[in-house]
Order: structure tokens, then C-alpha cells, then sequence
């Protein structure tokens, strides 16, 4: 058995390796189009950040521009209360509660955007994990 | 890439040309290649029944260790590096076609000649006869165990198969091949 072993090893070794015959040339075709494929993703993936970013950006804006009045509103109206609390007692309380109210209708409003902010984030880090795999 | 010239690469060692390709050069990766399609090559031709299909693998092969080759901790490990690419390749070829565990069991003796130098040299020419005549699973261990120098815990961390699978592997593959080389007494 221990001769057939060492005369299966020398065959082994004695098996001529294969002349080239354009098989280096293939696989450097293989591997530009790995390289191709992989800046094709690498710009997909650019490409989705930047859209996810400005969708991001486009929809904070939109809340921030709904929001911004009445938060603004608001904080003058406490500053107000305070102010008016600290000089002449409590009587802007029911003027703080309808501004309450109010933030609560523009929170409702501003859902559309907060939804469509979420979904560009939620996007972009699909389209980002898309790219990396 | 382009200021390197072609007799550079030609006189380059393994070792700066895997470091060179390493840091994405495709020319010093081809020259690679180059150097070791043979011997990667002819490791699958020795594993796959058809050369067509072997040649395909170990294209795919190098393809994949291009994409790996900064994984590689020392260029020295590049062999061993690469067997295990080649190796795992073969493999999901195998499942993908779901033949790993095909067992051929027609083991009639190739060789006719009596037992003499002449049929030792018969035996040499028909390996890779003989060798087709393996399941997959025998020819890949006997392959990486007489034909790469591999032992059994070698081939058990490149395969994944239980050490006592490759054992019985090696074992039956070797009593095969002895049966359809060597001329019955």
C-alpha cells in the first residue's frame, strides 16, 4: 500500500500543468468587470445617499417650515406668561392652552412630512446596504 | 500601473507582485496569474471530471481571490491562501449541483499490463483516468491528501467535512484508485 502511495504522489507531481492558452487573459477580463461592477455600485451608492440626503433635508425643511411659527408662537407666548406671571399673576394660562392646541394641529399636519422623512431615511439606508452587499 | 513596465513585472517576486496587487494593480495581479494558472488549474482539473469545468473554476477562483487579496495577511500564505479559495469553489460548484456525496462504485481495473515498470508508467498516464472514476468527495480528498500533501486535519480545515469523512474518503478513494490502476493479481 505504502508503494502505491509513493507512486500515486509521483503521478500526481508527474500530471504536466496546462499551457496558458488565454485563461490569464480571461480572468483579467473577469476581473475588470468585477472592477466595473464594483464602481458601478460604488456610484449607486453615492447616488442613493445624495437622494436619501436631499429627501432628508427637503422634508426637515418642510416640518421645520410648519413648525417654526408655532413653535416660535409658542415660546413667545410661555416667555409672555412668564413674564406676565412674574408681574401681574396667572392670567394667560387659557391663551397657553389654545397654543397647545395649536401645536398639536400642526404636529398632525406636519405628519406627512415627518412620514416622508422617515421613508428618504429609511430609503437611503436600504439603498446604502444594498450597495454594500 | 501604467509606468510599470512589462519586464518589471516579468522580474517581480510573488511576494511584490501579490503586494502590488493587493494595492489594486490589475497588471501585477495578471502576472500572478500568469505564474500560477497551472498549478491552480491543473489542483481543479484533478478535482472536476471535465477540464472545461475546471478551467471555469479556477477563473472564478482567481476572480474571487482578486476580490479577497487584501485579506491576505503574508504574501508567503498565498498558496494555501488561494488552495482554500479553489477548494471552497469547487465545493459550492458541487452543491449547486448537489453532487458532493455521488458515489461511483465501478472500480474495474483501467490498467490491463502486467506488473511491471512499463504498467507503473501506465498508471501514471491514466491517473487522471482513474481519478474521474472517484465520487466527487473521494477524488477532492484524495486529491488535496496524495496529490497537494495535505493531511487529514489539513483537509478537514479547508473542506469543513468531519476528520472521520475524510479519513474513509482518502482511505476508499486510495483503495479505488490502487484497484483501477494496479493490474489484478
Amino acid at each position: 500500500m505504502s508503494d502505491f502511495n509513493a507512486l500515486l504522489k509521483s503521478s500526481f507531481a508527474e500530471i504536466e500543468e496546462p499551457i496558458d492558452a488565454g485563461f490569464t487573459v480571461n480572468v483579467s477580463h473577469g476581473v475588470a468587470r468585477v472592477e466595473r461592477a464594483a464602481k458601478v455600485r460604488s456610484w449607486t451608492q453615492t447616488v442613493g445617499v445624495m437622494a436619501g440626503a436631499a429627501a432628508t433635508a427637503w422634508g426637515l425643511y418642510s416640518v421645520v417650515g410648519v413648525f417654526a411659527p408655532d413653535l416660535i408662537a409658542a415660546g413667545s407666548l410661555e416667555a409672555a406668561r412668564l413674564q406676565n406671571a412674574i408681574s401681574n399673576g396667572p392670567q394667560l394660562s387659557a391663551a397657553a392652552e389654545t397654543a397647545g392646541v395649536g401645536l398639536m394641529q400642526s404636529i398632525g399636519l406636519g405628519m406627512t412630512q415627518i412620514l416622508l422623512a422617515t421613508g428618504a431615511l429609511v430609503g437611503g439606508a436600504v439603498a446604502y446596504r444594498a450597495a454594500q452587499d | 500601473m501604467a509606468s510599470r513596465g512589462l519586464l518589471n513585472l516579468a522580474q517581480a517576486t510573488e511576494a511584490a507582485l501579490i503586494i502590488a496587487a493587493q494595492a489594486k494593480d490589475q497588471a501585477a495581479f495578471g502576472e500572478l496569474v500568469k505564474r500560477r494558472q497551472g498549478w491552480a488549474r491543473s489542483l481543479l482539473r484533478r478535482m472536476c471530471q471535465s477540464h472545461a469545468e475546471a478551467d471555469d473554476l479556477a477563473q472564478d477562483a482567481f476572480v474571487k481571490a482578486w476580490e479577497r487579496l487584501r485579506d491576505l495577511e503574508t504574501p508567503a500564505a498565498f498558496p494555501g491562501w488561494f488552495r482554500r479559495i479553489a477548494v471552497t469553489t469547487f465545493l459550492m460548484a458541487k452543491r449547486r449541483q448537489k453532487a458532493v456525496f455521488e458515489e461511483i462504485d465501478d472500480a474495474s481495473p483501467i490498467a490491463s499490463e502486467e506488473s511491471t515498470p512499463e504498467a507503473a508508467a501506465g498508471a501514471k498516464i491514466d491517473l487522471e483516468k482513474a481519478l474521474a472514476r472517484l465520487s466527487d468527495a473521494e477524488r477532492l480528498c484524495v486529491t488535496l491528501n496524495h496529490g497537494e500533501g495535505l493531511s487529514h486535519a489539513e483537509i478537514v480545515e479547508i473542506t469543513g467535512l468531519p476528520l472521520g469523512t475524510v479519513k474513509s474518503h482518502v482511505l476508499r478513494g486510495t483503495d479505488k484508485l490502487r484497484r483501477l490502476l494496479e493490474p489484478a493479481t
